[in-house]
């Protein structure tokens, strides 16, 4: 874990762009996270992709799912608002 | 502006602030703040949130009036019939609210501009469903830039929930000790192993917690840190990553004491249909405007109330029939319900900055009329409140009243007394309207048929002074 932190930190000293000034404290470690964060799910959902074309090639057809739906907890059987 | 009608909950954020005047609430949007403001209009964004109710709506009064060199603009936002905090909400209240600032997250990288704070407390009910009450929540969004206000998202909803879901629906309550949200690295020593499995609850609260860990120490250096470069796919799929983890988070409850209240042989059925009857007719009678229903179970006598046209709040202490009476009335979409978890004998305190920032519920009662229907037994017996200090508890809330009186030989009461010495010489009819008569007048007062109980309306007399 430390490793992964730490390449990641250096990931970000390689980076750079805009600085962060907010009324709230990001903190250093949740910016940390959120870069990881977005590499994993960038990741995950570039191989859904390629393997929804992949499947595609052979005629199978994946659901996809990109609501918002505002607000609909699922915990019970309830309409999304 | 002074600071006398400011909202002390309306301080941290420069943008703006909340204040009242006449009873009016207003919003005042500072100059700093004007160029996100106008994004905000101009681009959309407000549009499609209010058309969505996703977002408050508000007029723009005259920013003169506020005298301060400061103000932009003023805002009137439509008035809520109550506030709420997220300690007193369910489960599904809790995560409806989380799911909604999500999807406002969404909405607005897409309008070029994001949520610059994600508290729970930006959140309310409103006619049924969650809505953001914070206009000034948004920033114009600048390219590479990481979501700020990630962690509070995931200490204010992500960590209660996983708590809520995983550990002890109870945990809730922790909520009122954390003022900004569940600390990451508590939450994440608190959950079992099992979760590290789980990839959502992994990154943003295990690794989140222990990577919070690592750099908090203002020592290390953090300037190469504070220039990060995320871009907005990469955010809006951080979003994604955040909603499916909410999403997976479930809590089923089991039988609790109160759910199944209505089922076993607590109550005649005679005697229950009656008392719906007397409830309704009481209620007629004084036409609230707005109701709280302390003990409500599932809110089955609430139901009356706001059927009738009166803003209900339907307050129970346990977490399971909360959640059955949100669930239902989310299904129903029933606009002037709102179901709240408030233990009478503990009810939320004044917390926050020098005890004011977030309300005690007394300072929050807006309520015409009580009802405290097979309340009082538990609060004299099972918790030794003497009937004086209960009188004049709920005088102070409200000026109707609506009670049940709920004597010894009840079987309902003998399962209170049936473990424990009987100390409760007072505890009679007799006793009961005599130490009630000093704050209250009795109005009506009917036998409820085949049953011993009484039910009762009072009114608050003119020198029994609310707090």
């Amino acid at each position: 874990m430390r490793m992964l932190l730490s390449v990641l930190k250096l990931g970000a000293v390689l980076a750079g762009c805009k600085m962060l000034l907010a009324y709230l404290d990001p903190g250093s470690g949740s910016l940390i996270v959120q870069i990881l964060v977005a590499i994993i799910v960038g990741a995950l959902a570039t191989f859904r992709l390629w393997k929804a074309r992949l499947l595609s090639l052979f005629g199978v057809k994946q659901n996809t799912e990109d609501d918002d739906d505002a607000g609909d907890s699922e915990n019970g059987d309830v309409d999304p608002l | 502006m002074t600071d006398a009608g400011r909202v002390q909950g309306s301080f941290r954020d420069p943008s703006g602030f909340v204040f009242t005047r006449d009873g009016i609430v207003y919003r005042q949007v500072n100059l700093s703040y004007r160029s996100h403001y106008d994004q905000l209009i101009s681009g959309g964004l407000y549009a499609e949130l209010t058309d969505q109710r996703m977002l408050v709506p508000h007029e723009e009064d005259d920013a003169h009036e506020t005298n301060s060199g400061d103000a932009y603009k003023l805002l009137r936002p439509l008035p809520l019939p109550f506030v709420s905090y997220p300690y007193e909400w369910s489960f599904s209240q809790l995560k409806d609210a989380a799911l909604l600032t999500l999807a406002i997250q969404k909405r607005a990288l897409s309008r070029g501009m994001i949520l610059k704070d994600a508290s729970a407390y930006n959140i309310q009910f409103f006619e049924g469903k969650p809505i953001l009450i914070d206009t000034l929540s948004f920033e114009i969004y600048q390219e590479g830039k990481a979501w700020i206000a990630y962690k509070q998202f995931c200490q204010h909803f992500l960590a209660p929930l996983l708590l809520m879901s995983h550990k002890d629906i109870r945990l809730s309550q922790m909520l009122r000790v954390f003022v900004d949200g569940i600390p990451l690295d508590l939450a994440s020593a608190m959950v079992s192993k099992a979760t590290y499995r789980q990839l959502g609850i992994l990154m943003h609260v295990h690794l989140h917690a222990r990577a919070q860990h690592q750099y908090k120490d203002s020592s290390r250096p953090t300037g190469a840190l504070a220039r990060q470069r995320i871009g907005k796919k990469s955010l809006l799929q951080i979003a994604d990553s955040l909603r499916n983890t909410i999403r997976g988070l479930r809590w089923r409850h089991g039988a609790t004491a109160w759910s199944d209240y209505y089922d076993g042989d607590s109550y005649q059925e005679k005697a229950f249909r009656h008392k719906l009857e007397l409830v309704a007719a009481y209620l007629d009678l004084i036409k609230p405007s707005c109701v709280w229903d302390l003990g409500a179970n599932t809110g089955e006598f609430s139901r009356i109330a706001s059927g009738a046209g009166a803003f209900t709040v339907s307050a129970d202490n346990d977490p399971g029939v909360v959640e059955d009476n949100y669930l239902t009335a989310k299904r129903d979409r029933e606009k002037n319900l709102l179901p709240l978890l408030v233990d009478l004998v503990n009810p939320s305190g004044a917390i926050g900055w020098a005890n004011a920032e977030r309300q005690s519920l007394a300072e929050r009662s807006n309520a015409d009329c009580l009802l405290a229907l097979a309340l009082i037994h538990h609060l004299a017996i099972s918790n030794n409140v003497p009937l004086l200090m209960i009188a004049d508890y709920f005088a102070s809330l409200a000026e109707w009243l609506v009670i049940e009186f709920v004597p010894k030989r009840d079987q309902q009461t003998q399962k209170l007394l049936r473990s424990r010495r009987d100390v409760f010489e007072d505890y009679s009819l007799e006793g009961f309207e005599a130490c009630f008569s000093q704050a209250y007048e009795i109005v009506k007062s009917n036998p409820l048929r085949q049953s011993d109980r009484v039910l009762y309306l009072m009114r608050r007399r003119e020198d029994s002074k609310p707090r």
